[in-house]
């Protein structure tokens, strides 16, 4: 019988040197759909893929992978999950071809139509060496390697990395195709948020190592809030706000994103005697740019920014 | 795998068919230029050791270091194959090229060796084998290249030292074959070796070169391998430290006897000029300046002498293997365009030098199976151990000895005639011809020497006491007729030693007319320095490398104090004292610790080298619930069995939960 999860991990920690780079992460993703895996640069999303396929091995905690433990996964294992990396390395020396008939070799359920169709669509040629292909074409030929044995698990680190719009818009195609054909799972971590809101039904975030958003991506954009605070004066001075991700302050004004918004906040925020509070909702692309980015971004363009 | 096995072959062939090329084409031109039997000459074998090395250690290094991208390793590795059947593939891909690039060269090379007519000199299938040992001598250096490729290390600190554990092996195997002369030790050595780093590569492979996530034997030989590379440091240092420490301390002192008779101690300093004294330690003056005679002007005084290795090949068979051994063939004689060699089976075979095939051969025939083997001609063992591989040094001799006899062999008539037996009981252990017709032979009773007629002209009794070879050295005092026979242990470590290091204890005066005249025993007086340094030597020995002693006491080759070995003993034991602290320190398992200690005692100082190399140190962080530093790598705290506390909120955190189905 099949486990609702195809990734389940408990206290999964590693460190490098002293750095955790990923601490006590509990992650579980559900079979079928798509999981948007995001995080800044450097905060342990590749590591966490890695240690995920057995390619890193945990400094502690455990996790399953389509029910096998992540720490020796199995051939069998292997042949049911698709891996795209970051930078799409294949050997230089080989031709499209060769690349096919080499991975073909591996799986038993190759599909030949499905990597036609995703060379087709990069408009790649046989015989072209993977040393003379651009970056965009190499993650296209990458893309018909990871899809074609029909995996069902597919993990992607950041798969649209370096492509143009219309590369990306042609993976994002694929993976909707992908997952709407059967209970195929994606898991793949993006910078691209607006790839992510596309295709995306789950999301997480990972921030310096530590999970602090795992849910329904409409979950999430629900519970993002953005407050606008208007004021006869000079603005008062913030006090601690529960949940604030960002804190814009103008002449009259303060502009405030936060999660949970709830009563708490609403008196905290009410005890500012603003002439106007008005809440609204946020772009999930907004959304995601203030709690990813909460941690100095807009200080740095604009110096009125209240950090939290 | 099949498939992996053919994309190995083909990305790697590149390096394998260039030298396969040049390999190729440098054993012609060495074949070519050959006037000796190419398969034992040293002018051959040592290309054949570089290109074995460069080989295999570039196909090793570069089957690893093409994947070296972490995303091309995960192309490689995310796959439904094992590691092992990975490896596997990978290493079977890299020895069939090795065995293209070097063993089919090579496989020529032996091929042509055997053609009769190529060369003037016997030829045996088992020549072959110094070959077969540079062919496993690259594969150890294969594995060594996988391995400084996979290990997640630094190259200042551990990176490197594969690559000198695979030199350790080669120096004790093909580099330097007088250390161990028999093709079955060197064997042994490169088979070991290659095993270690073989498993050790393994290993790496299946953990990503990381050392935490192998399996135990991998990280076992990956240890041993590292502590074999800090061995080889660690006698470089000690070399090093010992000539530091000797700076011009160093002597050495030989006894010769001039053609008078008259025994002279030589004492020669870094440094300094020789001091040559006598029994009185009076030095020896010139008689008309006064002056101190020098040493060149000595040696035109000394009387000549003939050095005879003397075995009766009676020692226990381990011991016996570790002796030289007389390897195919000698040169005896040039007569006649004819080159006699002396044949390990124990017969002379003659080579024309112009059609270069065998003409003729000489037995002792007709005598007891015992009789009918010639004992290698004695010669001067020369100090380069590569001569001894193919021997080419003709001793000017018309006699040879068997077990029990002395024959005149001469090579015109074809014949070997008997000049003198031995009693029934008695055995010969070496014979040598000092000119002027005579021999003297060793025997277990008597040093003699006999006549061109076969009579004995002297016999000087003696006691074989140990089975161990020794050396004898008879010289010519022209100018009383008589002969003083030196009798010295022989040292294992020293065999192939210089002449004039070689060490005597006795000195007898003999004639023909009045037997024996004195025995002198021979103690060297003039050094001062000699036991200080080899104290010294010893305690750097017991402090640097503390299992050495011990194995020269084991292997009987030294004599080595006890409280030398104490020494030894008790800093094995610090440096497990040591790697048992680290080893609480950062917790381990008590398995683990015990395991450790043992080999901490086992190879002390550089084994805790090994183990500061192998060791990924894991981070210590404060537990949150005893405050005390606690080690990551374990669910719970050491001291208190609290947990690692969960990620600190900050009220961001958006977690719901997931539909599934």
């Amino acid at each position: 019988m099949k486990s609702e999860y195809v990734i389940r991990t408990r206290g999964l920690t590693r460190y490098f040197g002293a750095r955790p780079a990923v601490y006590e992460l509990d992650l579980e993703v559900p079979r079928g759909g798509v999981f948007a895996f995001l995080g800044r640069n450097g905060s342990g999303k590749s590591t966490v893929i890695r240690m995920l396929l057995g390619l890193l091995q945990p400094t502690r905690g455990a996790g399953e992978i389509l029910g096998c433990d992540i720490r020796a996964p199995t051939p069998e294992i292997r042949g049911r999950i698709g891996y795209l990396t970051e930078e799409h390395q294949l050997y230089r020396w080989m031709s499209v071809q060769e690349c096919e008939r080499f991975q073909s070799r591996f799986y038993p359920r190759w599909n030949e139509r499905i990597f036609r169709g995703v060379i087709d669509h990069f408009g790649l040629k046989a015989g072209a060496r993977v040393k003379n292909l651009s970056r965009g074409e190499r993650a296209g030929l990458c893309l018909g390697l990871t899809l074609a044995p029909d995996p069902e698990l597919l993990i992607l680190d950041d798969p649209a990395l370096g492509l143009d719009p219309v590369a990306r818009r042609s993976l994002v195609e694929s993976m909707i195709q992908l997952t709407r054909q059967s209970d195929r799972t994606i898991f793949f971590s993006t910078h691209q948020l607006d790839d992510m809101e596309r295709v995306a039904d789950y999301v997480a975030v990972l921030d310096q190592g530590v999970l602090r958003a795992c849910c329904p991506l409409d979950s999430f954009r629900e519970n993002v809030r953005q407050v606008q605070l208007r004021f006869s004066g000079t603005p008062p001075k913030l006090p601690k706000i529960p949940g604030l991700l960002q804190a814009v302050r103008t002449d009259r004004a303060i502009r405030i994103i936060c999660v949970h918004y709830d009563e708490t906040v609403d008196g905290v925020l009410q005890s500012l005697n603003p002439t106007e509070l008005e809440i609204s909702e946020i772009r999930l692309e907004d959304a995601l740019i203030s709690y990813l980015g909460r941690h100095g971004e807009k200080s740095f363009i604009l110096p009125e920014t209240v950090q939290p | 795998m099949r498939t992996l096995i053919q994309k190995e072959l083909r990305e790697n062939l590149k390096l394998a068919l260039p030298g396969l090329l040049i390999f190729a084409l440098v054993l012609l031109r060495l074949f070519q230029n050959s006037e000796t039997q190419p398969l034992l000459s040293v002018s051959v074998l040592r290309p054949i050791e570089f290109f074995c090395f460069v080989l295999g250690l570039g196909l090793g290094w570069f089957q690893i270091h093409n994947e070296r991208h972490r995303d091309l390793w995960a192309f490689l590795v995310h796959r439904p194959l094992t590691r092992t059947q990975i490896c596997a593939a990978k290493l079977t891909a890299g020895l069939s090229l090795y065995t293209l690039a070097v063993g089919l060269p090579l496989s020529g090379l032996v091929i042509a060796s055997r053609i009769p007519g190529e060369f003037a000199s016997p030829f045996e299938w088992e020549m072959a084998l110094p070959v077969a040992a540079d062919f496993l001598f690259g594969i150890v250096w294969y594995f060594a290249g996988m391995l400084t490729g996979l290990r997640r290390a630094r190259w200042y600190a551990s990176r490197g030292l594969p690559l000198l554990a695979a030199l350790l092996a080669s120096i004790l195997g093909p580099i330097q074959p007088s250390w161990l002369p028999g093709f079955w030790q060197q064997f042994l050595v490169l088979t070991v070796g290659g095993i270690i780093l073989a498993v050790a590569a393994w290993g790496a492979f299946q953990g990503d070169g990381s050392h935490r996530s192998q399996p135990l034997c991998s990280r076992g030989a990956t240890t041993v391998a590292l502590a074999m590379g800090v061995i080889l440091i660690s006698l470089v240092f000690q070399g090093l430290l010992e000539v530091l420490l000797r700076g011009n301390q160093a002597e050495s002192s030989r006894f010769e006897v001039s053609r008078d008779g008259t025994v002279y101690e030589i004492i020669e300093r870094a440094g300094k000029a020789a001091e040559i004294i006598d029994f009185a330690g009076q030095p020896l003056k010139e008689p008309v300046t006064g002056r101190k005679l020098n040493l060149a002007s000595f040696d035109k005084l000394v009387a000549d002498s003939y050095a005879i290795n003397v075995d009766f090949g009676d020692r226990s068979r381990l011991r016996n293997l570790l002796q030289p051994s007389s390897r195919f063939y000698c040169l005896w004689q040039n007569v006649d365009r004819i080159n006699w060699y002396w044949s390990r089976e124990g017969r002379l075979v003659g080579y024309d030098t112009v059609t270069k095939l065998p003409v003729s051969s000489i037995v002792p025939v007709g005598f007891p199976a015992i009789e009918a083997r010639f004992l290698r001609p004695q010669t001067e063992i020369e100090t380069d151990a590569d001569d001894e591989l193919t021997d080419r040094g003709a001793p000017s001799t018309d006699t040879l000895a068997t077990r029990q006899a002395i024959y005149e062999v001469n090579v015109a008539t074809r014949d070997a005639r008997r000049l003198f037996k031995t009693a029934p009981d008695d055995r010969i252990g070496g014979a040598r011809s000092i000119g002027n017709g005579a021999t003297v032979v060793v025997t277990r009773c008597f040093i003699e020497m006999i006549g061109a007629d076969g009579t004995v002209d002297w016999q000087l009794p003696h006691a074989v006491a140990s089975p161990r070879p020794f050396w004898v050295k008879v010289s010519r005092l022209d100018s009383t007729n008589q002969f003083a026979v030196w009798v010295g242990d022989y040292h294992p470590i020293n065999r192939r030693n210089a002449v004039g290091a070689r060490r005597y204890s006795a000195i007898s005066f003999v004639s023909s007319e009045s037997g024996v005249k004195k025995q002198v025993k021979l103690q060297p007086s003039g050094l001062k320095n000699r036991q200080a340094l080899q104290a010294w030597s010893y305690r750097l020995s017991s402090v640097i490398m503390p299992p050495l002693p011990v194995v020269y006491q084991l292997l009987g080759w030294e004599s080595v104090p006890w409280n030398l070995l104490r020494i030894s003993f008790a800093v094995a034991v610090v440096c497990a004292v040591i790697g048992w602290r680290i080893g609480k320190h950062y917790h381990y398992e008590s398995g683990t610790q015990i395991g450790w200690f043992v080999f901490h005692l086992m190879f002390a100082f550089p084994g805790l080298i090994a183990f500061l190399c192998v060791q990924e140190w894991p981070a210590r962080e404060s537990c949150p619930n005893c405050k005390k530093l606690r080690v990551v790598v374990r669910a719970k705290c050491e001291h208190c069995d609290a947990e690692f506390a969960p990620p600190r909120r900050n009220g961001t955190e958006v977690f719901e939960p997931l539909a599934t189905g």
